[in-house]
């Protein structure tokens, strides 16, 4: 069951239990008062009937000096008592014992009044009142006494007809009924309206939602209107879409790079291996192949076999990097270049390069293993754009906050859009030039990643033809956090 | 013989190609990017282009849509092995596609067949030392007097006469032979090899090479 036919039907279930119990409840009092006067007016008149016939009695007695009256004189007054009755709309009856003794109106009281109530009014002193219904639908009130005259005891009965009361009732039951429909409709129709308007933000979030939900399209937002829950659910609701709709885009992204990383992989890793494997199958397969060709095919292979160790090489430094704790260390700042220029004097000195180091006695606080590696890869890039015979220029100052490295050559530059690109995997501004040289566009991206994980940041400046400086900035006292 | 055009900006990829044309006699031409290739493809006659798709100044695609109206042939070679880029290729008007890295063979098998779809007047006669295949009447002759050889062993021998000097793998002969959804063994070359050999009389010339395949060597090798 949805909530707003449980809602209505409840509340509609509730009113109309509440309209009809009080309906009811006062349609009862009214007719216990009505009932209730009715019985007291018949007591009245059968008490005052009784004082009266007593009188009557009395008056009868002194008039006529008896002492004793007899049976029939005392039946003979009742008798004239009770026929000059007749006006009054109220049928009387007198009993002596079980016989009875005279009447006014045609009731047949005889047959209607139990035995059980003659009897009790014969016994009682006091005036007793019963309703009888007849099977015609008719109502009596009877109200009986009892009273003494001469040595005989006689019930004096009055009987009203109520029927006229009980029509009465009857409409009003009716017309309870009536308006309690009437009500239970009308009350129907309000509370509809109210629920649906109550609830009708509900159903709005809910279609959103689905939507949301079926196709993914966290865009969508709720109208934040209604009463101060619902505002309150449609708020959080969209800032729950905010965060997916963030958190989406952001795995969209990482996603996106491991794509285009992966794709650049392949190519990178498929380029020397179409040679490697061309001119392998080559060798296989001819014939005869000449001394030359056997020489410079090797050569070939033996020089995509290096590139593609290169290339493996720098995919596992760049996998430790992202897999290792670092090892924190810190050192001088001559001795650590120190190091580097051992390490780097092979290379450059195979291009008749050499390296110009100048510094100052601050302190590098990081994995010195990952900063060698950073250092020797830029000394690396700057030796491949110089010329030969040149110097490079490493030198470290610090300020305030950070350590400033700095890596220069005077060789060829790079172009504005390579300073951008630059730092991205396998991008390559001249690729012949750079896989000639054994390069496999990985370096700066290792760099930057490196950088990423001491809390530091690299920049470049370069100029076509004249040469470039790559700046490194560390913090001063390691990684900040 | 025909005259390929080879657009590759890698060096060491395209002298590869060309040692692997140069085998079948193919003439070739290295353009390393885009430009050159439109303005060699333009003014030379060429009877295929093998075309790379990432190449410097324009790309693959780019060199295709130029070169069109000359109504040359194109295989691209490509190291993205995407879907899209295949359909985009084939879509544009290119021949076939290579995936890299492939074999000398294979490169071989797929110029081959993009060369006779262009070219449908075939040498009719194929000629090894004393042996003549007459290709359109599937006729053997062998010094003047015709063998009787069966469909497959006849395909056996003209593909073997097709690649002379150059070993061939029970595998290349069977996708070529058979049918790439042939799934026979490796036996059934075998004994097609050994009754093409017998029938013959290439004992000595047509060698078996372990772990790799057969060879028709010629006599008087360069």
């Amino acid at each position: 069951m949805r909530l707003w036919q449980k809602v209505f039907l409840c509340t509609l279930a509730l009113v109309m239990v509440a309209v009809d119990l009080a309906s009811v409840f006062i349609l009862k009092e009214n007719i216990n008062s009505t009932l209730r006067s009715a019985e007291e007016a018949a007591v009245r008149e059968n008490t005052l009937l009784c004082v009266n016939i007593s009188n009557n009695i009395a008056y009868k007695q002194l008039r006529d000096d008896l002492i004793q009256m007899s049976r029939e004189q005392v039946n003979q007054v009742i008798d004239q008592l009770v026929r000059s009755q007749s006006s009054s709309g109220t049928d009387l009856f007198v009993f002596e014992g079980e016989n009875l003794v005279t009447q006014n109106g045609n009731t047949d009281a005889q047959n209607l009044l139990p035995d059980d109530y003659l009897q009790q009014v014969q016994k009682s002193d006091e005036c007793l009142t019963m309703i009888v219904p007849d099977s015609g639908g008719s109502y009596r009130l009877f109200a009986g006494s009892s009273l003494t005259l001469g040595s005989s005891i006689y019930c004096l009965y009055t009987c009203k007809d109520l029927s006229q009361t009980f029509l009465q009732f009857q409409e009003q039951w009716k017309f309870v009924k009536m308006m309690s429909l009437f009500c239970s409709l009308s009350i129907a129709v309000i509370l509809l309206g109210m629920v649906y308007f109550l609830l009708a933000p509900l159903g709005r979030m809910n279609r959103t939602l689905r939507q949301m939900a079926q196709q993914g399209d966290y865009s969508l937002r709720l109208l934040e209107k209604g009463s101060a829950e619902m505002r309150e659910l449609s708020g959080n609701i969209n800032r729950m879409a905010q965060s997916a709709e963030t958190n989406l885009q952001e795995i969209q992204q990482i996603a996106d790079g491991r794509k285009m990383f992966i794709d650049s992989l392949a190519h990178e890793m498929k380029t020397p291996l179409t040679s490697i494997l061309g001119f392998a199958d080559i060798l296989r397969i001819k014939r005869e192949v000449t001394p030359q060709q056997r020489q410079e095919y090797a050569g070939i292979i033996v020089e995509e076999a290096r590139r593609l160790r290169g290339l493996s090489g720098k995919l596992m430094e760049l996998a430790v990097m992202h897999h290792t704790a670092l090892d924190i260390d810190a050192a001088p700042v001559q001795e650590f270049f120190n190091e580097i220029s051992l390490s780097v004097r092979p290379l450059l000195e195979k291009r008749g390069q050499s390296l110009q180091v100048s510094c100052d006695d601050s302190q590098v606080i990081g994995d010195h293993e990952l900063l060698k590696s950073l250092f020797f890869n830029l000394i690396d890039n700057a030796s491949k754009a110089s010329r030969e015979d040149s110097d490079i220029l490493l030198s470290c100052h610090a300020d305030e906050s950070e350590l400033c490295f700095l890596v220069e050559d005077h060789g060829i530059g790079m172009s504005e859009e390579a300073v951008r690109r630059a730092t991205e995997p396998f991008y390559m501004e001249d690729k012949s030039r750079s896989r000639e040289k054994g390069g496999a566009g990985l370096g700066l991206a290792l760099c930057s990643e490196i950088l990423q994980v001491h809390g530091g940041r690299l920049k470049i400046h370069s100029e076509k033809g004249v040469g470039t400086q790559v700046y490194v900035f560390l913090p001063k006292g390691g990684r900040a956090e | 013989m025909p005259r390929i055009c080879i657009v590759e900006d890698d060096r060491h990829i395209s002298q590869m190609i060309e040692a692997t044309l140069t085998m079948m006699d193919y003439e070739c031409v290295c353009c390393t990017d885009g430009k050159e290739a439109v303005e060699r493809i333009l003014s030379e006659p060429f009877d295929l282009i093998l075309l790379d798709i990432m190449l410097p100044e324009l790309d693959g695609f780019g060199v295709l849509e130029k070169v069109k109206s000359r109504g040359i042939p194109v295989i691209f070679l490509t190291a993205m092995g995407s879907v899209t880029d295949k359909v985009k290729g084939l879509r544009l008007g290119a021949e076939d596609y290579i995936v890299k890295p492939f074999e000398a063979m294979e490169l071989l098998a797929r110029i081959e067949v993009v060369l006779r779809r262009y070219h449908k007047e075939q040498p009719a006669t194929l000629r090894y030392d004393e042996i003549e295949v007459d290709q359109q009447r599937h006729i053997v002759l062998k010094d003047g007097k015709e063998v009787p050889l069966t469909p497959k062993q006849f395909d056996v021998l003209v593909f073997l006469m097709k690649h002379v000097d150059l070993a061939v793998s029970r595998e290349q002969l069977l996708s070529s032979v058979w049918g790439y959804e042939f799934e026979g063994e490796s036996r059934t070359v075998d004994i097609h090899v050994q009754q093409v050999r017998k029938k013959l009389g290439l004992q000595g010339r047509l060698v078996t090479i372990s772990k790799l395949g057969y060879r028709l060597e010629s006599r008087n090798h360069r």
